[in-house]
């Protein structure tokens, strides 16, 4: 019965992420990114995903939830400075990572789904 | 590139001259005509497969099987409907094996691609230019002009394919440039002959012109099939099984397509940044955008075939919570 639940919840999610990256990666995108000019995990995403599909944007967005959501990691790797992940706003943090994780759960979600159903389970 | 390759063939042809067009090289005439036997010696017609044996081993690899039992499955369906205008429904099956999931996801990174390919085709044209202008001049100083301007496109064309970036656009590693586009500096001397170079120019253009349309035709293909397995289940009469092929089949569709979008920027983003965090290529050259490209085919992919089953699941589960 949860299974069930699980299954149209990730559904529905996978389906509500895409109205929200695409807000997300043309509304809030460029204000984020200009909080953090010299990063070069940022600038190097931006250069490799810039001839992807609308210009490498939701790529983009993931990047920036990323170095939200583990700043530490990538200074670790002297991609990005602490300091510049401090000064982005709350509103526009939310902007960058809820769609992130809207799709990546969404995702996961689906694909757990689509195993169970190869295997039988449900 | 390394491995076999298969292409659906576009419009008829006699099967020598279809040989010929491919400018293949000495050593894979007879694998090609082996592993070609579905079409060997009659009228190649629209919509069959072709497959471009794998170079590095004059032996069948398990995979160059698999394409000839794909390419055996095409000709039968072929034959058996004979309708070559519907030739992407029909074939569904085996096409959608190909391209449809793959292309998807590849399809995020398609447009990089199809650009990176247009930059080699750029700079091929400009050698093509530089060797027609030397032509019409042919003095000696315009000789050592012509060198030097030769040798920095060459330049350019081995930043341009070297490692992963060489894939697609059909030239195969054989040491240098010159010999790599079949021209060879002292027969254009005496001859003004440059053998296979406009085929190569061509492949390429062609490679850009269809990995640009591999995410359209991977779409089409899976909403051409969802509307016939509709249409087939409502027209047996039967209302409650139409009314439920609309829910499977519509939700099947958008899982599939949705999670191998999704599954498609998802896994190149993932990628690279594993990538760049891993090995630290913050300067996001070739390695990134070959990190990009796996992983953008593989989420797509994955994320397609699984989408599609959950999506079917979650279907037929609304369609029976709607009907009680």
């Amino acid at each position: 019965m949860y299974l069930k639940y699980f299954a149209v919840g990730s559904f529905v999610l996978l389906l509500l992420s895409f109205p929200l990256l695409f807000s997300a990666m043309y509304k809030k995108l460029d204000a984020a990114e200009r909080y953090m000019p010299y990063s070069t995990f940022i600038v190097g995403c931006r250069h490799t995903f810039r001839h992807f599909h609308f210009e490498g944007r939701p790529q983009r967005v993931f990047a920036m939830a990323t170095v939200i959501l583990i700043p530490k990691v990538i200074q670790w790797r002297g991609m990005v400075l602490v300091e510049d992940v401090q000064k982005i706003p709350l509103h526009l943090k939310y902007w960058m990572v809820i769609p992130t994780l809207a799709t990546f759960l969404g995702l996961i979600g689906i694909c757990i789904t689509g195993l169970l159903v190869e295997s039988d389970i449900i | 590139m390394q491995g076999p390759y298969a292409f659906i063939n576009e419009r008829p042809m006699p099967y020598p001259q279809l040989k010929l067009s491919l400018s293949l090289n000495q050593h894979t005439h007879t694998k090609f005509d082996i592993i070609n036997q579905h079409i060997r010696n009659v009228v190649v017609l629209p919509g069959q497969l072709v497959i471009i044996p794998d170079a590095s081993t004059a032996s069948c690899t398990t995979e160059e099987a698999r394409l000839m039992r794909s390419a055996q499955n095409i000709k039968h369906v072929l034959l058996a409907h004979s309708a070559t205008d519907q030739f992407l429904i029909k074939n569904y099956d085996q096409l959608q094996a190909i391209m449809s999931h793959a292309s998807l996801g590849i399809g995020s990174a398609s447009s990089a691609w199809s650009k990176h390919l247009s930059h080699v085709e750029k700079t091929l044209n400009e050698i093509d230019a530089l060797h027609k202008q030397y032509l019409s001049k042919g003095s000696t100083a315009a000789r050592d002009e012509f060198l030097a301007r030769r040798r920095a496109l060459f330049a350019t064309l081995d930043r341009q394919l070297s490692g992963m970036a060489r894939l697609g656009t059909g030239l195969k590693n054989e040491g240098s440039i010159k010999k790599m586009l079949g021209i060879s500096s002292k027969r254009y001397w005496h001859h003004g002959q440059i053998r296979g170079y406009e085929e190569a120019v061509k492949r390429v253009a062609k490679a850009s012109e269809i990995v640009k349309k591999g995410t359209y035709i991977g779409i089409a293909l899976d909403v051409g099939s969802t509307a016939l397995e509709i249409t087939e289940a409502c027209s047996k009469g039967r209302e409650q099984e139409c009314t439920q092929a609309k829910y499977v089949e519509g939700a099947k569709l958008v899982g599939s397509v949705g999670g191998a979008s999704a599954g498609g920027i998802a896994g190149a983003y993932v990628s690279t940044a594993v990538c760049m965090i891993a090995f630290g290529i913050p300067t996001a050259g070739a390695g990134a955008l070959a990190c990009a490209i796996i992983g953008g085919a593989a989420g797509g992919l994955a994320a397609g075939k699984l989408g599609g089953k959950g999506g079917e699941w979650v279907g037929d589960a609304l369609y029976h919570a709607v009907e009680r």
